[in-house]
């Protein structure tokens, strides 16, 4: 599929249709970059404000995902497309649930950040696990922008990267979740601590697969390959071909 | 004109007809073979140079004999023309182009869509952008919720402001220029230095006039209890403390403009706009006025319309506070001060201060807004004034989108005038 499509139809209302859909999915991924971004910045500084502003912005979100469906059915039901134009409308869907998804995770990360500060005696603070929390959410920012630009460009290029980034991101989740259980024998951290940030490591690690899934979508919709549950081999070769 | 060929070659066609028409004596059929002939020729030029026209390519080629010589020829001529006027053109826009990619700020044309038609090689550089991204749509690919915002609002009078990645720490400005019909120019510019030094230096006053308050709030404290008990100190030191305390007092208004100046620029109001009963206002003012002028001036003040401000209270207050007791300071005994409170031919609402004071020189005029400018040093310091007065008034004026209007005749006097624009005048309850 190329970028061209948009204005391949002889009906200028389903052009305008296909570019309304394609641009919502692009401006719904902006308001996930920037919750995620937010986020992670709470998490450096301990900001309530800025936690409290995270969790509003879903409700926008969730929003967005609505328009997203509403959009896609209207195609669906006036346009009847096919071809390219139907994986369009199915991979619109499906990233609308991964990043209404990964807002729901987001929304976990602040809620930490809300719980601890909240226990203002600071004895949740400086912990061992926030550095790798605020990598593997970094890493997730940055996954989710390639891919939001990859969607955007219709360029699958930097799909396989996404992909292997995930699967480096769940190691480093595994090694943190043992550091973090380690934690829980040793007597002085607080046990409360510990559970919201295992929450939290856990929520920016589907993030990560969240926007892997997104990865797969676009090159479902770039290239029509389904690569959800191939085998590690083949996967392999794939990804090769496409980077 | 090669009419006399074309006479030349008709001529010799006659004459092949006569020849024929003696030797066969077929007359009529002879000077049809030869009408033939010329039609057919022309025929055939015809349709080559309709090939020619057509093809893409100029090929060069052997001018034919007649007036058609005259039709290749006009058009050789003029294809040439094109095809210079067009290598003119090229390079123009090359030069163009080369120039707008040497241009440190990024640069990126959309049609009025907000597709991206071209961009320069700042824009690849500074928003990751690349070539290949011509016609997409701009927020497609900078999709920070500022960047949508403000082409969903669509005011390009003013920037914006965003980060380009959440990692980055790269602060920058974007403003939309039309141009051309339709188009429009996205420019965005990294104010990364100027953002930090801007936030450094409001940080700075702001940290610094914190500071300095709590030691002068004990050094006041003792002054004042000095004053009380200034009896038991011996009549040498009754001066000196005197000038101490008063000297403190001054330090403590400084301290306290400052503390404002860096509120206003921090944009921190507690109260939120409202309307604003100017009636009331300007009455308190009056007698406030008063009381500072301590009757030795003629101080009238004109209300002549009743309608009223929707903007911040405190902030406008000290505006108008700032400008009568400015006029007040710089007046002397007995001088006319008139305040007016009126609406102009164009439905703004305007505050005037016209005094009968010392005035200002024409260069200092636009200077006057500068923190701790002053004209005569040391007459304002008598007088009691911080030199922050005017820096407030106009930071908060700027702040309502009002306008001040200074005109002033050294030793004649001065008239300072607030402007506020139409959005903010309400009719009276």
């Amino acid at each position: 599929m190329e970028k061209k499509e948009f204005t391949s139809h002889v009906s200028g209302s389903f052009n305008r249709a296909l570019e309304e859909l394609f641009n919502q999915v692009l401006e719904m991924g902006g308001l996930v970059e920037r919750q995620l971004a937010s986020a992670i910045h709470a998490v450096q500084n301990y900001d309530i404000q800025e936690a409290r502003e995270v969790i509003n912005l879903d409700k926008l979100v969730n929003q967005q995902e609505i328009e997203i469906d509403r959009l896609s059915v209207r195609l669906l039901a006036r346009q009847q497309p096919t071809a390219s134009d139907l994986r369009l409308v199915i991979a619109s869907i499906r990233l609308g649930v991964d990043l209404e998804r990964m807002g729901d995770e987001v929304v976990k990360i602040a809620n930490m950040v809300i719980q601890i500060a909240k226990m203002d005696d600071g004895r949740c603070q400086g912990l061992e696990g926030y550095k790798q929390l605020i990598e593997i959410a970094s890493r997730a920012t940055e996954m989710l922008q390639k891919a939001l630009n990859a969607f955007a460009r219709l360029d699958i290029k930097d799909c396989s990267s996404i992909i292997e980034e995930e699967e480096r991101v769940d190691e480093l989740f595994k090694v943190t979740t043992d550091e973090v259980m380690a934690l829980f024998k040793d007597s002085d951290v607080d046990v409360v601590c510990l559970f919201e940030l295992i929450y939290a490591l856990r929520a920016s690690e589907r993030i990560t697969d969240h926007a892997r899934n997104m990865a797969e979508t676009i090159i479902y919709l770039v290239n029509g390959q389904e690569m959800r549950n191939i085998d590690p081999n083949r996967l392999a070769e794939f990804l090769e071909n496409i980077s | 004109m090669r009419f006399h060929e074309e006479v030349i070659g008709i001529a010799g066609l006659v004459l092949l007809a006569t020849v024929l028409g003696l030797f066969t004596q077929a007359w009529g059929w002879s000077f049809v073979v030869a009408f033939l002939l010329y039609v057919l020729r022309n025929m055939y030029f015809f349709a080559q140079f309709l090939r020619m026209v057509k093809s893409p390519d100029l090929v060069a080629q052997q001018v034919p004999f007649g007036v058609w010589g005259d039709v290749f020829d006009a058009y050789f001529e003029k294809s040439y023309k094109e095809k210079r006027q067009i290598k003119r053109l090229r390079s123009e826009t090359d030069q163009v182009q080369q120039a707008m990619n040497l241009l440190p700020d990024a640069h990126i044309s959309l049609s009025k869509n907000f597709k991206i038609e071209w961009i320069n090689h700042a824009a690849e550089d500074l928003l990751g952008l690349n070539q290949r991204d011509v016609g997409q749509l701009i927020t497609n690919l900078l999709r920070q919720p500022e960047i949508i915002a403000y082409f969903e609002m669509a005011d390009f009078e003013q920037s914006v402001e965003f980060y380009q990645t959440h990692q980055s720490t790269q602060r920058l400005s974007a403003s939309m220029v039309p141009y051309f019909q339709h188009h429009f120019l996205f420019i965005v510019r990294d104010i990364t230095a100027e953002h930090n030094l801007a936030q450094v230096r409001r940080d700075f006053v702001a940290n610094a006039s914190h500071e300095l308050r709590t030691p002068l709030t004990v050094v006041t404290g003792y002054l004042e209890l000095m004053q009380d008990e200034l009896a038991s100190f011996p009549p040498l030191w009754h001066g000196p403390v005197e000038q101490m305390s008063s000297q403190a007092q001054r330090m403590q208004n400084i301290i306290n403009d400052l503390l404002t100046l860096s509120s206003i620029e921090a944009d921190s109001y507690k109260t939120p706009p409202d309307v604003i009963d100017m009636q009331d206002v300007l009455m308190a003012l009056e007698q406030e006025m008063h009381q500072l002028s301590q009757n030795e001036h003629d101080i009238k003040f004109e209300i002549a319309t009743h309608k009223n401000l929707f903007g911040l209270v405190d902030p406008l207050r000290s505006v108008f506070v700032n400008l009568v007791s400015n006029a007040i300071r710089y007046t002397p005994a007995g001088g006319k001060i008139t305040v007016r409170w009126f609406e102009n031919k164009q439905h703004q609402l305007v505050f005037q201060v016209k005094d009968t004071g010392i005035g200002i020189a024409r260069e200092d005029i636009p200077r006057l807004t500068e923190r701790f400018y002053r004209v005569d040093t040391a007459r304002s310091r008598s007088s009691g004034g911080t030199g922050l007065g005017l820096a407030i008034v106009k930071h908060i004026i700027e702040r309502h989108q009002a306008k001040l209007d200074i005109q002033s005749r050294l030793k004649v006097g001065s008239t300072f005038r607030v402007i506020f624009p139409t959005a903010m005048v309400r009719d009276p309850a």
